[in-house]
């Protein structure tokens, strides 16, 4: 059983309108010094796929080839120098109805090997925002703590 | 002796909800429409071959998850696609409205049915926002410079019969029509594969909020060279009556303009 983390993001010809629209309701929100927002939409498989069929789902079915670009294992380790990335999943027993659509789609694929899906969100911020101030931000405006759960990843440089 | 209706198979599936209003458009355009779920047709209790129209509603197929139509497009190519295939290059009516046309350009039966590869998308709306309210719509009839300017209509047998400029209603978060590069563009063009294009009430081609979501060239709809594929993004089932219409403006007497899509494959295959 191996856990593998594949992050799809829109190709960098693309504008991130999205991300866009979250930097737009930080400035509203009276938040200044946070530069840049990008997006991305995040899958955990944990299974016993080889790296192939990972990558076949990747390329076949959770990206558009038209669009979007995937990484796996990639994004979790190595933020952007200067950048802090958070990574929002639903909290253990909540159902994850996105994740029951992808399991079937893979079962479609012809895939049949069982594959314990998490799906979640990933937010790159780059300005000159602390940690705390981050998190604050983070809370107010993209995260249901109720049935939601977040982690920080800064950035070593 | 009584002449049978031409028949249409509706395919459906979780998160469809266009499917009774697609229904009633064919019924009222004269073909006997069944709503047939995707499973009936995988097991093989319906088949295909049985029917002459074929169409893929609008909706939130499988939630919109992954992305508009993804899922449902994959299903279909990889469950019923020689199926589907066969039936596109047949040249028998295909629509794909919203939702269908997201499946229809995913699954890449447009807008090469005979390739079967996806070569342009819909993606977010620029505005990043749900984008729900009447457009109008210019079918294309003239060339692109780039063929010398001759004016050539759109052959499309889906708006055959139709005024040049008519509006519709769109709702959809995920409408922008994007190709994957310049060259597939450019043959769109070429080839005259592009259907309506949104414009204002003159016709004139201009940008947000008459064009809903910041598709390339202004696209709104495309066909395949057989013109027997159709996908749109504006939703012709929700004017078949004047009187859907916000100014109550009619085509025939009490009918709306998107009927006339309906018809024109209608009548083609009687």
């Amino acid at each position: 059983m191996t856990t593998s983390i594949i992050e799809v993001t829109l190709k960098p010809q693309f504008r991130d309108r999205h991300g866009e629209h979250v930097l737009h309701d930080i400035v509203d929100s009276g938040v200044k010094n946070v530069r840049t927002v990008s997006a991305a939409q995040v899958y955990r498989f944990d299974c016993a796929l080889g790296k192939n069929d990972i990558q076949s789902i990747a390329e076949k079915l959770l990206t558009d080839p038209i669009t979007e670009e995937y990484r796996i294992n990639d994004g979790l380790t190595a933020p952007k120098s200067g950048s802090r990335s958070i990574y929002i999943w639903l909290k253990p027993g909540v159902t994850d109805t996105v994740a029951d659509s992808v399991s079937k789609a893979i079962r479609d694929l012809g895939i049949l090997t069982p594959v314990t899906i998490k799906t979640g969100h990933r937010f790159t911020f780059t300005g000159t925002i602390s940690a705390v101030a981050l998190r604050t931000l983070v809370e107010r405006l993209l995260v249901n703590t109720m049935v939601q759960e977040y982690t920080v990843s800064i950035s070593r440089t | 002796m009584v002449k049978q209706l031409p028949r249409t198979i509706i395919i459906r599936t979780a998160g469809t909800n266009c499917d009774y209003e697609t229904q009633a458009a064919f019924a009222l355009a004269g073909s006997a429409a069944d709503r047939v779920h995707i499973n009936r047709i995988i097991e093989g209790s319906v088949t295909l071959g049985d029917y002459q129209i074929l169409a893929i509603p609008g909706g939130f197929s499988y939630g919109d998850d992954i992305a508009s139509g993804k899922i449902l497009a994959s299903e279909l190519k990889h469950r019923l696609g020689d199926a589907l295939q066969a039936f596109a290059v047949a040249g028998k009516p295909i629509i794909g409205i919203c939702n269908g046309f997201q499946v229809l350009v995913k699954m890449g039966l447009l807008p090469d049915p005979a390739a079967f590869e996806q070569t342009t998308t819909l993606t977010f709306n620029d505005s990043d926002k749900f984008e729900s309210r009447w457009v109008y719509l210019k079918r294309d009839t003239t060339a692109p410079a780039k063929t010398g300017g001759r004016a050539r209509a759109v052959k499309c047998l889906w708006v055959s019969d139709m005024p040049d400029i008519i509006s519709l209603p769109v709702a959809h978060g995920e409408g922008k029509f994007v190709a994957a590069d310049k060259k597939v563009l450019d043959a769109l063009e070429k080839n005259n594969q592009i259907v309506f294009r949104y414009c204002d009430e003159r016709g004139n081609h201009t940008g947000y909020p008459l064009n809903p979501n910041g598709a390339a060239n202004a696209i709104a709809g495309i066909t395949n060279t057989a013109g027997n594929v159709f996908g749109l993004m504006p939703h012709p089932e929700r004017y078949i009556y004047c009187w859907q219409h916000p100014s109550r403006r009619a085509s025939e007497g009490e009918y709306g303009w998107g009927l006339n899509i309906f018809k024109n494959a209608v009548n083609f295959v009687r």
